[in-house]
């Protein structure tokens, strides 16, 4: 069974605190998530799966910064129509990102409402989105 | 011909939107309803608009967009006493409409999908 009814979020991002409560917040809001801790990773799970919404990316990261994955992403016509919204607390960073024609850019620290507006705005509300909660059920 | 409020004259609006599907088939809409749309797609048109142009009656501001987003936007009009007390009506995709705009300090929020009665309706409300 390779049917996956809700939009996967992929979040990278190096620090294992933040990338934990925002996991928690955005969980509990509905959505289902993926991590990685650097572009590199990032790349290998887009490459790997499928059916992301979005991909929220901090900019400074090691092995792979955001820039880095960027300039990959849309070099590989497979993943490159993935939105991505990027997040750093350097403004320039993310006038950079911008500039590369990404969905939309968040400051650090991350505000939680602007993230789930974000999130909503790429990838649907999940409220919105839930399927009956037993379609298998009735298909048999 | 009382059945003709499409064609009443009503106030001005600026709409700060960055899908431009969305931006254009709600600034069509407003404007078959009387209303003088202004269109930004992105807060820092919003805000170079608002410098050099009589003020709208209300802004509608979507939150997610690209150079400047909605939060970036209000800071800065918060900032400018020229344009801080134009009222803003929030679009949002996110269930937590209510919040946002409390946190925000906008007179209101609409829910994306937006419900044209609705919109109409807030209109009506701030006598635009």
């Amino acid at each position: 069974m390779t049917s996956n009814p809700k939009p996967v979020v992929l979040l990278v991002e190096d620090d294992d605190d933040l990338r934990n409560a925002v996991a928690d917040v955005l969980h509990e809001e509905g959505y289902e998530l993926a991590h990685a801790r650097h572009g590199e990773e990032a790349l290998a799970m887009l490459r790997r799966r499928r059916g992301f919404c979005v991909i929220l990316l901090d900019m400074r990261m090691p092995v792979m910064g955001g820039m880095e994955f960027l300039r990959a992403q849309m070099r590989d016509s497979k993943i490159s129509s993935i939105p991505v919204v990027a997040f750093s607390a350097d403004a320039r960073d993310r006038e950079e990102a911008l500039a590369l024609g990404i969905s939309g850019s968040l400051s650090k620290p991350v505000d939680i409402l602007q993230l789930l507006e974000a999130v909503a705005s790429l990838c649907g509300d999940p409220d919105r989105l839930e399927l009956p909660p037993e379609p298998r059920a009735q298909a048999c | 011909m009382d059945n003709s409020a499409a064609r009443i004259p009503r106030g001005r609006l600026l709409l700060v939107e960055d899908d431009a599907e969305l931006r254009q088939s709600l600034s069509e809409l407003l404007r078959d309803s009387g209303f003088d749309v202004a269109v930004a797609e992105n807060g820092l048109v919003a805000l170079t608009y608002l410098e050099d142009s009589p003020p709208p009656c209300l802004v509608l501001l979507d939150l997610m967009m690209p150079v400047m987003n909605g939060w970036q936007f209000r800071e800065a009009q918060s900032r400018n006493h020229k344009i801080s007390e134009i009222p803003v009506v929030i679009l949002t995709a996110d269930g937590r409409a209510e919040l946002k705009a409390e946190s925000l300090g906008a007179a209101g929020y609409l829910r994306k999908p937006i419900e044209v009665e609705r919109l109409l309706g807030m209109l009506a409300e701030y006598e635009c």
